[in-house]
C-alpha cells in the first residue's frame, strides 16, 4: 500500500530513515538518475522541503513493502492507550483511596489537597525541570543532573516494559522511531525525549481524569462527608487563607465553590473527641453541610490537576511534532537528497561500456642472431628517423657490426608504393644480407609498420635476419642538437620500448629481432 | 540543428583518451601506456537533466593513414567532393579488416562531428603525421589542434607551427594537470569552431560552473559533518561493578583509533564520490591521536543514572520530603527542613550507590561500570582534522580524471591550510568547535552549528579555487 501523504510525520520519518539506509547501498549515479526526474516533476516550491521529501518518499517506496513508519505509529498509539488505561486506573484507584469514607471519619480535605494539588504541582515542577533546554539548565547548578535523573524515573520509560508485549515488527519499528537503535541516537535524541514526555503526560492527564471521574462518581452516588484534620498547629484561619489562595482562579465566577469560614470552622475534627464535628454549631442538624466541600475540591482537582496536564499534553505534543519535523528535515542524507531533487543533473560520462582491447603479448626472450662483422646489410629508415647517412652508417657499423650496403627510406612521407619498391629492391638483392630497420622509439608501432614487416618477410623469405632498431634520446641528455633533416630526437616514455617489443613478438617471426639504441651511441 | 559532436582523433598513444577522461569527468576511461587501447568509438554526451548539450567521442588512433589517403587520392574527383570520397572510403572498407580503425574514427567525423586532433607536445613533429592531417582536412569539418604535453613541453612551438597549417584553432591542453578553468576555456574554444555551437557550449560551460559550486557545497557539508562526528566520538565498554578496567584500556584505545580512521576514510570516500572519482587509490597517513589519555570511568545506576545524577535524585527526593514538612509548619522553619532533606537524601544516595549496583531485579543489574574513551579534548584536533580534510579536498578537486596514479596524502605533500586562515576565520572556527564540543557526547551538535561550520569550510574551498585560477 502506498504511504498516505496525510499520515503522521513520525511515520514518514521512520520510512525516510529506512529508505536512506536502503539507498546507502546504491551509487550516486543511480540515485541521481532516480531522484532528479522526481524532483523535476514535483510542483512544490523548492523551499518547501518537507512536502518535497514526503512526495519523493511516496514515489520511491515500494508499495508492497510494509511501512515501518505506520507500524511505529501503531506501536506508539498502542503504548499511549495502555498508559492512558493504566493512568485512568491509577488515578481512579488513588481517588477511591483518598475519598474513601466508611462513615467513621470524614474525608480529610487536607489529604485531598496534598495528593491532587500539592503533589500535582510538585510533579509539574519536575516536569518543567525535565523539559528545560540544556542552554538554560547550564545556568542552574545541578539542574542537568536532576533532569537526567527525572527522565529515567518518569513514567515514560514504562514503554520499555509495555513494548516487550508488542509484535516483533511493531517493537522494532517503535525502536527505530524513538532512536533506541544505536545508529539513530544522534538523530533521534530530541524525538526520544519528547516521545517519553508525551507518554508521561498522557499518563498524568489520564490519571487526573480517572481521579476526577471517580471523585464525581463518589460524590454523586455516595453520601460523602468532608472535614479537615491535622496534627500540625493550624487554625481555621490558616485553612481559610489557604482556600482563598486556591480559589483565586474561580472565586468570582463560582463563589459557591469557595468554602466559607463557617464551613471551615465547622468541619475541623479530632480523633480523640467524641462526636464527629466538635465545633459544629449546636443548632446545625443538617448533615449535608459536611458535603459542602465538594465543589471546592472538584474545582481544585480540575484547576490544579487536570487543566495543567491538558496544557502539558498539548505542549508535549507540539514539542514532539517539532522534534519529529526537525529530525525529518535533518536526517542523514536529506541534504544530499534535496540536492538530487532540486539541482540540475549534469552528466558527462560515457553511455557505452568500455570494450576490451586486443590482448597484450607477453615478452619472451628471443634467440639472438649474430651477424658477421664483414657482412653488409640493408638499412631501412622508417618514418624519417633524423639521422643522416653518415650517422646511420656509424651507428649500424659500431653497434651492430654491419657495413651498410644501402639506406632506403620507407614510411613517413613516403607513399605506400615507395614502401613496396623498397621491399622489391631488398628482395632482389643478396639473399643473405641482414636487414636493419631504424624506427623512432618514442613513436608507437603502427599497423603500417607491421604491414611492412609482413611484406618484407614475404619478399625476402624465411631465415633472413631482420632487426628493428628503436632509436631514442638518452634521458641524461635532455636535448641533442638537431641532426640531419632538421629532425629531433626524443626520449622514450615508460612502455614505449615495451610496445615495440610486443609488436615485434606478436609477428611470431623467429628471424625478427629488436634492439634499442640511443642517439648518442656512435 | 543537431547538438555539437566533437571527435577526438589522432595518432595512437597521444593522450586522446586522457583528454576525453578529463573533459568528461570519467575515471572509467581505459588509459594505458600501450597504444591501441581504444578500439571502438565511445561517446560521452554532456546532458543537463537529460537534455543533450554536446558529445565528445573518443576514437581509436590512425593505423594506416598513408594507405587510406592513397586510396582516397586514387578516387579523388575534385576538391569539392573530398568529403564524399571519405564517405565512400568508410562505406567501402567498413566491413573489411584492413582499415577498421580509420573507418571507426572517421565515422563520427563524416556525420558532422568537429575534429579535435591531438598530438603529444613532448615529442617532435614528424612526417608520419602528414597523411592523417591531410585526411582530416579532406573531411572539411571544423577542426582544432590540441597539443597535449604528456611528459614535457620541448616541442610545443614546433607543433604549433605545424598544426597552424591544417587547423583553424590550436590549443595547448595538458590532460593530466589542466585546472578546472582551463577545461572550461577549452570547451568555450570548441564553441568557436562553428557559430551555431557557441550557444550550447556556453550554456554547457555555465552549467558546469554551477555544478562545480554545488559539489563544493556538498563537499563542505560532508567535511563539516565528518569533523563534528570525529570531535564527538566516544567508545564505551560496559563492565560489571567488580571488573578491573585496566586490561580493557588498550583494546578500547584501539577501537577509538579505528573508529576515527574509519570516519575519516568514509568522509574522504564521500568527497571523492562527489567529484565522480570512483576508482581513486589513496596512500594516506594515519589519523594522529593527539591525546594521551581520554579514559573516563563511570558507574551507572538504575538503568542510566551516573553517580552525580543519582545523588541529584536523592537530593531532590530528600528536598521534597523536607519541603513538605516546611510547608506543613507554615514556613516557620525557614526551609531548614528542605535543606536537611537535601543533605540527607544526597548523602544516602552517595553512600548507598555502590551497594545499589550489586542488586539485581529480574536479572537486570541495578548498577555497573562503564569505561569510556573520548571525546578528544585536544584543542588542535579539529584544526588538524580540518587541515587534512581540506588538503584531501584540494587534491581531489584539482585532480583530473585522466590521472591513474595513486593519490599521496602524507604530511610532506600537504599545504598548510591552517597557516593561511585569517583571524576572523580562526575565531569563527573556534566558536564552531567549542559549540560542537559542548554537546559531545551525544546528543549531537545542533544543526545550526554544522551549518555554520559548512559555511566556513565552503569559504575556504572557494578561496582555494580562486587561487587556482589566479
Amino acid at each position: 500500500m502506498q504511504p498516505s501523504p496525510h499520515q503522521p510525520l513520525l511515520a514518514h520519518l521512520v520510512d525516510l530513515v529506512d529508505q536512506m539506509e536502503r539507498d546507502a547501498a546504491l551509487d550516486e549515479q543511480t540515485l541521481r538518475g532516480r531522484d532528479r526526474p522526481i524532483g523535476k516533476a514535483l510542483t512544490h516550491p523548492t523551499n518547501d522541503r518537507r512536502t518535497q521529501i514526503i512526495a519523493w518518499l511516496n514515489q520511491v517506496r515500494d508499495s508492497n513493502d510494509p511501512s515501518r513508519g505506520r507500524q511505529a505509529v501503531q506501536a506508539q498509539h498502542l503504548i499511549n492507550l495502555v498508559l492512558v488505561i493504566v493512568g485512568l486506573i491509577a488515578g481512579g484507584a488513588t481517588a477511591a483511596g483518598v475519598f474513601y469514607y466508611d462513615g467513621s471519619h470524614p474525608v480529610n480535605v487536607l489529604t485531598v489537597l496534598a495528593v491532587f494539588v500539592g503533589l500535582q504541582w510538585l510533579l509539574l515542577f519536575l516536569f518543567v525541570l525535565t523539559v528545560l533546554p540544556r542552554r538554560v539548565l547550564r545556568w542552574i547548578p545541578g539542574a542537568e543532573s536532576v533532569q537526567q535523573a527525572l527522565r529515567v524515573l518518569s513514567p515514560g520509560p514504562l514503554q520499555l516494559f509495555i513494548a516487550r508485549w508488542l509484535a516483533l515488527e511493531r517493537r522494532q519499528a517503535l525502536a527505530a522511531a524513538i532512536g533506541r537503535e544505536r545508529a539513530h541516537q544522534a538523530l533521534y535524541h530530541r524525538v526520544r525525549k519528547w516521545a517519553l514526555v508525551r507518554w508521561s503526560q498522557a499518563f498524568a492527564l489520564s490519571f487526573n481524569i480517572g481521579a476526577l471521574a471517580v471523585c464525581l462518581c463518589l460524590i454523586a452516588f455516595k453520601d460523602l462527608a468532608f472535614g479537615w484534620s491535622t496534627t500540625l498547629q493550624l487554625k481555621a484561619g490558616d485553612i481559610h487563607h489557604l482556600t482563598n489562595v486556591l480559589t483565586a482562579p474561580w472565586s468570582r465566577i463560582l463563589p459557591a465553590a469557595h468554602p466559607p469560614p463557617v464551613l471551615i470552622e465547622a468541619t475541623r475534627y479530632f480523633r480523640l473527641r467524641d462526636g464527629l464535628l466538635p465545633h459544629a454549631p449546636v443548632d446545625t442538624t443538617d448533615p449535608s453541610v459536611l458535603g459542602q466541600w465538594w465543589p471546592f475540591l472538584v474545582l481544585c482537582m480540575v484547576c490544579y490537576g487536570l487543566l495543567p496536564r491538558l496544557f502539558t499534553v498539548v505542549l508535549a505534543r507540539w514539542r514532539f511534532a517539532t522534534a519529529v519535523s526537525h529530525a525529518f528535515l535533518h536526517a542523514p542524507g536529506v541534504t544530499q537528497l534535496l540536492d538530487r531533487l532540486n539541482r540540475q543533473w549534469v552528466q558527462t560520462q560515457a553511455i557505452e561500456p568500455e570494450i576490451e582491447g586486443p590482448p597484450t603479448h607477453t615478452i619472451e626472450s628471443s634467440a639472438s642472431h649474430d651477424t658477421d662483422s664483414a657482412q653488409s646489410g640493408w638499412v631501412i629508415n622508417w618514418s624519417g628517423v633524423p639521422l643522416d647517412d653518415a650517422a646511420v652508417e656509424q651507428i649500424v657499423g659500431q653497434r651492430l657490426g654491419l657495413n651498410v650496403h644501402a639506406i632506403l627510406n620507407a614510411g613517413g612521407a613516403q607513399s605506400p608504393e615507395q614502401d613496396e619498391n623498397v621491399v622489391r629492391e631488398i628482395a632482389s638483392g643478396n639473399t643473405s644480407d641482414p636487414i636493419v630497420i631504424l624506427v623512432k622509439g618514442w613513436e608507437p608501432p603502427m599497423l603500417e609498420f607491421t604491414d611492412l614487416l609482413r611484406d618484407l618477410r614475404e619478399g625476402i623469405g624465411a631465415a633472413r635476419v631482420v632487426t628493428v632498431v628503436t632509436t631514442v634520446q638518452p634521458p641524461e641528455h635532455p636535448s641533442l642538437p638537431p641532426l640531419a633533416k632538421g629532425g629531433r630526437f626524443a626520449s622514450a616514455h615508460d612502455g614505449d620500448e615495451l610496445a615495440w617489443q610486443q609488436a615485434i613478438q606478436s609477428m611470431g617471426d623467429p628471424w625478427l629481432t629488436h634492439r634499442s639504441l640511443n642517439a648518442e651511441d656512435d | 540543428m543537431a547538438e555539437p559532436v566533437f571527435a577526438v582523433v589522432g595518432h595512437p598513444n597521444k593522450g586522446k583518451s586522457s583528454i576525453v577522461a578529463t573533459l568528461a569527468h570519467d575515471d572509467s576511461v581505459r588509459i594505458a601506456p600501450r597504444p591501441g587501447t581504444t578500439v571502438r568509438c565511445r561517446h560521452y554526451p554532456m546532458t543537463i537533466d537529460g537534455q543533450l548539450m554536446y558529445t565528445v567521442v573518443d576514437t581509436p588512433g590512425f593505423q594506416r593513414a598513408r594507405r587510406a589517403l592513397a586510396w582516397m587520392k586514387q578516387h579523388e574527383t575534385s576538391s569539392d567532393r573530398h568529403l564524399d570520397v571519405v564517405k565512400t572510403f568508410v562505406e567501402t572498407h567498413r566491413p573489411v579488416d584492413q582499415f577498421v580503425d580509420e573507418c571507426e574514427l572517421l565515422g563520427p567525423v563524416i556525420e558532422g562531428a568537429g575534429i579535435l586532433y591531438v598530438v603529444d607536445g613532448s615529442r617532435p613533429y614528424g612526417e608520419e603525421y602528414e597523411a592523417e592531417m591531410e585526411i582530416l582536412r579532406w573531411t572539411g569539418q571544423p577542426s582544432m589542434g590540441l597539443i597535449n604535453p604528456i611528459s614535457g613541453e620541448d616541442h610545443i612551438d614546433q607543433w604549433k607551427a605545424a598544426l597552424a597549417q591544417h587547423f583553424k584553432i590550436v590549443r595547448v591542453f595538458n590532460a593530466i594537470t589542466a585546472p578546472f578553468h582551463k577545461r572550461l576555456d577549452l570547451l568555450r574554444a570548441f564553441g568557436q569552431l562553428r557559430e551555431e555551437w557557441r550557444h550550447p557550449l556556453s550554456q554547457a560551460v555555465d552549467s558546469l560552473e554551477t555544478d562545480r559550486a554545488r559539489r563544493h557545497s556538498l563537499a563542505a557539508r560532508t567535511v563539516a559533518e565528518m569533523i563534528a562526528d570525529m570531535l564527538c566520538l566516544t567508545v564505551t565498554k560496559a563492565l560489571t561493578s567488580e571488573a578491573d578496567p585496566e586490561p580493557h584500556k588498550p583494546a578500547l584505545t584501539q577501537r577509538y583509533q579505528d573508529e576515527l580512521r574509519r570516519r575519516e576514510r568514509q568522509g574522504r570516500e564521500a568527497v571523492e564520490q562527489i567529484h565522480d572519482m570512483r576508482k581513486l587509490e589513496r596512500d594516506e597517513g594515519d589519523v594522529v591521536l593527539i591525546d594521551d589519555d581520554l579514559f573516563k570511568q563511570s558507574q551507572w545506576y538504575l538503568w542510566g543514572l551516573n553517580r552525580k545524577q543519582l545523588v541529584a535524585a536523592g537530593a531532590a527526593g530528600g528536598g521534597v520530603t523536607g519541603g513538605l514538612i516546611d510547608a506543613g509548619l507554615g514556613g516557620s522553619t525557614f526551609l531548614v527542613g528542605t535543606a536537611i532533606g537535601v543533605a540527607i537524601g544526597s548523602t544516602l544516595a552517595w553512600l548507598g550507590a555502590d551497594r545499589l549496583a550489586k542488586f539485581e531485579i529480574l536479572k537486570l543489574p541495578l548498577g555497573g561500570k562503564q569505561l569510556q574513551f573520548g571525546p578528544t579534548t585536544n584543542i588542535n584536533f579539529p584544526y588538524v582534522t580540518l587541515g587534512r580534510a581540506l588538503a584531501h579536498y584540494d587534491l581531489v578537486a584539482r585532480r583530473t580524471h585522466a590521472r591513474r596514479d595513486v593519490m599521496r596524502l602524507h604530511e610532506e605533500t600537504r599545504p598548510s591550510w591552517i597557516d593561511r586562515l585569517s583571524t576572523e576565520q580562526r575565531r569563527a572556527l573556534e566558536t564552531c568547535f567549542r559549540r560542537i564540543r559542548r554537546n559531545a557526547p551525544p546528543p549531537p551538535p545542533p544543526e545550526e552549528v554544522c551549518d555554520d561550520l559548512t559555511e566556513l569550510i565552503e569559504a575556504l574551498i572557494a578561496d582555494a579555487d580562486v587561487q587556482e585560477v589566479t
